[in-house]
C-alpha cells in the first residue's frame, strides 16, 4: 500500500496530467503539449487501487460523460472524459459533484409502509405484495409517474408494465413539465422529434441565439464550448433573447428583454421583415417548405396548410414598430435580428429549453423558431440549427424516444394509431387489443384525478411515481397534489432521499442512484449513453426497473392476466446465454443477467420505424455514445449520424436529394412553416397582483435539489431560495436586502428573503424565485394553465404581489 | 483533503488577468499549472468540502477568470454518509381562500 504523501503526489501529478489533457483538447495547447499517460482513466490506476470506469453525469441533459473513480467499493474520485465528445474532458460544478450525491447520509436504505398515519419499515416482500394487490384490485385506477431521469430500460420496463401488462395508458413523465412543448414543435414541423443538428453545431456557428435559455447556468459545460471558441480568437454573435438578465446575458453583444409571452410577436417581426426584404431564402423555401396554420376552431398538432401569400398576409401586422409596442423589443433591434437571419453567410444556431416549453404557447413558439431557421435557409448545414436543450439526463432517450408518456409508444409510435399499436402488440406478443386506443391522462389531468375524490370523478387511486418529485415539482401544488385530502388514495414513491413527495407516501420504496445499478441515458443531440453498475446500493435500496419487473411478476403469481404474453410466459422473461429462463424478480439473481441489455434490444426492435436506429447494446458499451441514427456499414462498424435531413450525412437521404423531410407532415419531404400570432397570456399583472412572476434554476443546484442540496459545497453556496427584485421596484416597495417578502398569487403565498440586482436581475415589474428550494415551495404559487397541444403548463409567467412582511401592497 | 484540478479561462484584458492570475499565486491551497493558451490549470487542496465551495465562489466573483471548468476531483479522504441532509422540512402549506 502507498504511503499518503506517496498517495497524495501520485494524485497531483495524475490531475495536472487531467488539466494539461483538456486543455489540449480544447486546443489551448498542441495535442502533443500534454504529457504521457494523461487519460486519467489510466493514470489513476494508482497503487492504492483506484479503478477507473465512464458513465454519463446524472445531472441536465447535456449527456457530459465523466470518469468515474471507484476505490473499495466507494466512489472516490471524478474525472471529466477525455474521450467524450459532448464535453472534452471538462464538467462543470455539479458534475464535480455527482460521485457525492451517492453519499447523503439520510439515504433511504428501507421499505417504508404507512400504518396508522406512520411510516414503518416493511419488507421487500411486503411491499411488493403490497402494490401487486392494489393494482390488481383496479388496474384502471393506477397510474405510473416518472421522468427523463428513467434509464432508457426503466422507462421501457414502466411502459410496457404500464400499456402491455395493464393494458392502460395512464403512464407520463416529469418531462411533460419540462420538454413536451419542444417535442410538439418538431414533430408538427418535420414529422419526427428531436434535432436535427448536435453540439458539432456550436463548433461551428457565427451567430448563436438563445431563447428564453441560460446554458451558461444549466448548461455550462456546452456554454463553455461556446466562450472559449471566442477567447481563441474567433468572432461569435451572441444574442440573448430573454425575459431578464441572466449569466448567459453577461457574455452576450445583444440583450433583448422582451415582455413575458411577446417572444412569438418577436419572430413573428423578424420573418415578416425577411419577407418584405426579400432575403429569405426562396430557393430553400421552394423545394423543402410548406406552410401551415391552427385549424380555426382549436388548435391541433396537424393543424391546416396555408399558402404562401396567406401566410405574407398573416405575418403583414408584425411591422417592427408593432412588435416593438407589444413586446418592449426594440424596432431597430428586430431588423438587426433580421440582418442576421438574412445573411446567408452567417450559420446560425437557436437554443432554447424551459423559457421556450413552459409556455402555454409553447407548441407555437417552438413552431416559430424553426420556421425562422426554415424561412432563411438556416438549417441543414454545420452550425445552421435549431436546436432544443432538455434539463434532464434522459428526457430525450427515455420519455422521446422510447415514449413514456400517456399518448406515446416505443419508436415514435401512439396509441390513438391502430397499426402502432398492432405493431407494438406483436413486439411484445400480448393479445390484439390490449392496448387503449385513447391515450391516458397527462401530467396535469393525472394528479388532478389523483388529488380528486372517487366520487367526484378522481379515478385514478394508485399512484407510483420514480426517480421523480411532483411534491416539489408539479404547479398550483395547492391543487395538484393534495391526495391525502381526497381520501382513499395511494401513493408508492421510489427514491432516494426523502423528499416532499416521499413525506406524502403511503409507500416508500428506496432505490439505486446512478453508478449503484447498470444504465442508459439519450442527451439532447441524439445520443444514446451506456455505463454498468460500480457500486452497490446503500442498505436495501434497489433498482428501480428490478422493482418494476418484482411487481409484474407478483401479479403474474397472482394469476393477472395481463404480464402474461399470447403464451403464457412472465412478459418480462430474461433467458441466459443458453436460452434458460433467469429469476430475474429475485432481487438476488437481477445481475445473474444484464437486464438492461435485455430490455435494450427488445426496445430496439421499435426504433427504425422513424428513422431512430440504434446499434446493438454492445456498441454502446465501447462508446462515449452514439448520435441516432445509427447504421451498420458494409464492412459492419456502426456509424452515427451527427446531421438528419441532410444528404452528406444522413444516411436515410435519397442520393438524389440535397435536403429531405422524410417524415413530412404533409408526405412530401417537406417540413411545414407555422403561422401563429402572438396571444396574450392567460394571467397577466393587474392592480391585484400587479408583478410577473418567473421560476427556474440556479447553476449550483439541479431541479428540486434532492439530489444537489445533499452536497455540502452546494448547499453552502447556494443554501436557500430567495425572491430577485428588481432595483427600482424594491425602493419603490422600501425592500432591503435580504429582507423577508411575502409572495402571493391567486394560488397560494410565501415568505422569502429579497435579493436586489442578484445574479439575475429581472426588468422592472417582475421577479424570479428559484425551485430547488424544498422549503420555499414556489410552486404553491404557480399556474397550471398549460399549452393546449403539448399539455406543458406556463411556470415562467403569472401575476404576482409582493410585500414586506409587515405588510404593504406592492 | 479533498484535491480538485480546474481549467480556468482567463480575461483577454490583460489588467483583469494580471490581478487573477496574482490573486490564484497567492493563495497556499493551489498548485498553478503552465498557461495554457487563453487560460492555466490549476490544482486545489482544500480542508474540506465548503473550501472547495468557498474557492469555486470568489472564481466566479473574480473579473480577471472568465470560466472555470472541473477536470478532475478526488475525495476518497471523506467518510462516506456523512453528508448532512437539508435543514428543515416542508412548511405547512397556505393556500388563498
Amino acid at each position: 500500500m502507498a504511503t499518503s504523501l506517496e498517495r497524495r503526489t501520485f494524485l497531483k501529478t495524475t490531475a495536472l496530467a487531467a488539466a494539461a489533457s483538456a486543455a489540449a483538447a480544447r486546443g489551448w495547447t498542441p495535442a502533443q503539449a500534454a504529457p504521457a499517460g494523461v487519460d486519467p482513466a489510466v493514470a489513476a490506476r494508482n497503487p492504492a487501487g483506484v479503478q477507473w470506469n465512464k458513465a454519463p453525469c446524472r445531472f441536465c441533459g447535456t449527456g457530459c460523460h465523466v470518469q468515474v473513480g471507484v476505490e473499495n467499493g466507494r466512489v472516490v474520485a471524478i474525472a471529466g472524459d477525455q474521450l467524450a465528445e459532448v464535453n472534452k474532458g471538462l464538467l462543470c460544478v455539479k458534475g464535480y459533484h455527482v460521485g457525492l450525491s451517492l453519499y447523503g447520509k439520510d439515504r433511504l436504505t428501507q421499505p417504508l409502509l404507512r400504518k396508522n398515519g406512520v411510516q414503518v419499515p416493511v419488507s421487500w416482500e411486503e411491499a411488493i405484495d403490497v402494490i401487486a394487490r392494489r393494482i390488481q384490485k383496479n388496474p384502471k385506477g393506477f397510474a405510473f409517474y416518472g421522468s427523463g431521469q428513467w434509464t432508457i430500460p426503466e422507462g421501457y420496463a414502466a411502459l410496457k408494465f404500464t400499456k402491455g401488462g395493464l393494458g392502460s395508458n395512464h403512464i407520463d413523465p416529469n418531462a411533460r413539465l419540462c420538454m413536451a412543448s419542444a417535442v410538439t414543435g418538431f414533430l408538427s414541423t418535420y414529422g419526427v422529434d428531436e434535432p436535427a443538428g448536435c453540439y458539432d453545431d456550436l463548433d461551428k456557428a457565427d451567430v448563436v441565439m438563445l431563447w428564453g435559455n441560460n446554458p451558461a447556468e444549466m448548461h455550462p459545460v456546452l456554454f463553455s464550448r461556446l466562450i472559449d471558441r471566442r477567447t481563441r480568437g474567433e468572432k461569435i454573435t451572441l444574442v440573448d433573447l430573454t425575459t431578464r438578465r441572466t449569466r448567459s446575458s453577461d457574455h452576450a453583444q445583444h440583450v433583448l428583454l422582451f415582455k413575458p409571452q411577446t417572444d412569438l410577436a418577436v419572430a413573428n417581426g423578424v420573418m415578416r421583415e425577411l419577407l418584405k426584404r426579400g432575403t429569405w431564402d426562396k430557393a430553400f423555401v421552394d423545394k423543402h417548405v410548406a406552410f401551415r396554420q391552427d385549424t380555426a376552431d382549436k388548435p391541433t398538432l396537424d393543424g391546416r396548410a396555408m399558402d404562401f401569400a396567406a401566410f405574407r398576409a398573416a405575418l403583414e401586422p408584425y411591422t417592427p414598430e408593432h412588435v416593438e409596442q407589444l413586446s418592449g423589443v426594440n424596432a431597430a433591434d428586430i431588423r438587426m435580428l433580421a440582418d442576421l437571419f438574412g445573411n446567408p453567410k452567417l450559420r446560425i444556431v437557436s437554443l432554447w429549453c424551459m423559457g421556450m416549453n413552459q409556455h402555454t404557447r409553447g407548441t407555437a413558439i417552438n413552431r416559430l423558431v424553426h420556421a425562422l431557421h426554415l424561412l432563411s435557409g438556416h438549417f441543414g448545414t454545420p452550425g445552421n440549427a435549431p436546436t432544443s436543450l432538455t434539463g434532464q439526463p434522459s428526457a430525450c432517450g427515455t420519455v422521446r424516444e422510447v415514449g413514456t408518456l400517456a399518448h406515446a409508444l416505443p419508436g415514435g409510435r401512439v396509441v390513438a394509431n391502430d397499426k402502432h399499436r398492432a405493431e407494438t402488440e406483436a413486439i411484445w406478443n400480448v393479445p390484439a387489443g390490449r392496448i387503449p386506443a385513447k391515450p391516458g391522462y397527462h401530467t396535469v389531468q393525472l394528479w388532478e384525478k389523483f388529488s380528486t375524490p372517487a366520487d367526484k370523478g378522481g379515478d385514478i387511486d394508485t399512484v407510483w411515481v420514480q426517480v421523480t418529485n411532483p411534491g416539489q415539482t408539479l404547479p398550483n401544488l395547492g391543487k395538484l397534489f393534495q391526495h391525502r385530502k381526497a381520501g382513499g388514495k395511494f401513493l408508492i414513491v421510489s427514491d432516494v432521499y426523502p423528499t416532499a413527495t416521499t413525506r406524502e407516501a403511503d409507500l416508500v420504496l428506496p432505490s439505486a442512484l446512478w453508478v449503484e445499478k447498470n444504465g442508459m441515458f439519450g442527451n439532447s443531440e441524439r445520443r444514446t449513453q451506456q455505463w454498468f453498475k460500480m457500486v452497490d446500493p446503500p442498505g436495501q435500496a434497489r433498482d428501480d426497473c428490478w422493482q418494476t419487473i418484482a411487481v409484474a411478476k407478483r401479479l403474474f403469481d397472482l394469476g393477472f392476466a395481463g404480464m402474461r404474453d399470447k403464451d403464457g410466459r412472465f412478459l418480462f422473461r430474461v433467458t441466459d446465454a443458453k436460452g434458460a429462463e433467469v429469476p430475474a424478480w429475485k432481487w438476488e439473481r437481477y445481475y445473474d443477467v444484464n437486464v438492461d441489455k435485455a430490455l435494450f434490444e427488445e426496445y430496439r426492435k421499435f426504433t427504425p420505424y422513424k428513422h431512430k436506429h440504434l446499434a446493438p447494446y454492445d456498441e454502446y458499451v465501447k462508446a462515449r455514445g452514439l448520435r441516432w441514427p445509427v447504421v451498420q456499414q458494409k464492412n459492419g462498424t456502426w456509424r452515427e449520424t451527427r446531421w438528419r435531413f441532410s444528404r452528406f450525412d444522413d444516411p436515410f437521404v435519397s442520393p438524389d436529394r440535397e435536403v429531405q423531410f422524410y417524415h413530412s407532415l404533409t408526405k412530401d419531404d417537406r417540413a411545414q412553416v407555422w403561422f401563429h400570432p402572438y396571444e396574450p397570456p392567460p394571467e397577466s399583472p393587474d392592480a391585484q397582483f400587479p408583478l410577473w412572476l418567473c421560476t427556474g434554476r440556479v447553476i449550483e443546484h439541479w431541479h428540486s435539489g434532492t439530489l444537489t442540496m445533499r452536497i455540502p459545497q452546494l448547499r453552502r453556496a447556494m443554501p436557500q431560495a430567495y425572491v430577485e427584485v428588481n432595483r427600482e421596484d424594491a425602493a419603490r416597495l422600501g425592500i432591503g436586502q435580504g429582507e423577508v417578502v411575502v409572495l402571493e398569487t391567486r394560488r397560494g403565498r410565501l415568505e422569502l428573503p429579497a435579493w436586489i440586482d442578484g445574479r439575475g436581475r429581472p426588468p422592472q415589474g417582475s421577479v424570479f424565485v428559484p425551485f430547488f428550494d424544498e422549503k420555499v415551495a414556489i410552486n404553491q404559487l404557480t399556474l397550471d394553465a398549460h399549452d393546449p397541444i403539448s399539455k406543458q403548463p406556463d411556470y415562467k409567467k403569472c401575476a404576482v404581489r409582493l410585500t414586506k412582511k409587515a405588510g404593504g401592497a406592492a | 483533503m479533498p484535491m480538485t484540478a480546474w481549467l480556468l479561462t482567463l480575461s483577454e484584458h490583460d489588467d483583469l488577468r494580471r490581478e487573477a492570475m496574482a490573486l490564484l499565486a497567492a493563495d497556499p491551497r493551489l498548485t498553478l499549472g503552465d498557461r495554457l493558451g487563453p487560460g492555466m490549470s490549476v490544482i486545489a487542496e482544500t480542508c474540506s468540502p465548503d473550501d472547495d465551495s468557498d474557492l469555486w465562489l470568489a472564481w466566479l466573483q473574480t473579473p480577471g477568470i472568465v470560466l472555470a471548468d472541473l477536470v478532475w476531483s478526488d475525495f476518497s479522504d471523506l467518510e462516506p454518509g456523512t453528508y448532512d441532509a437539508p435543514a428543515g422540512r416542508s412548511p405547512r402549506r397556505e393556500r388563498n381562500p
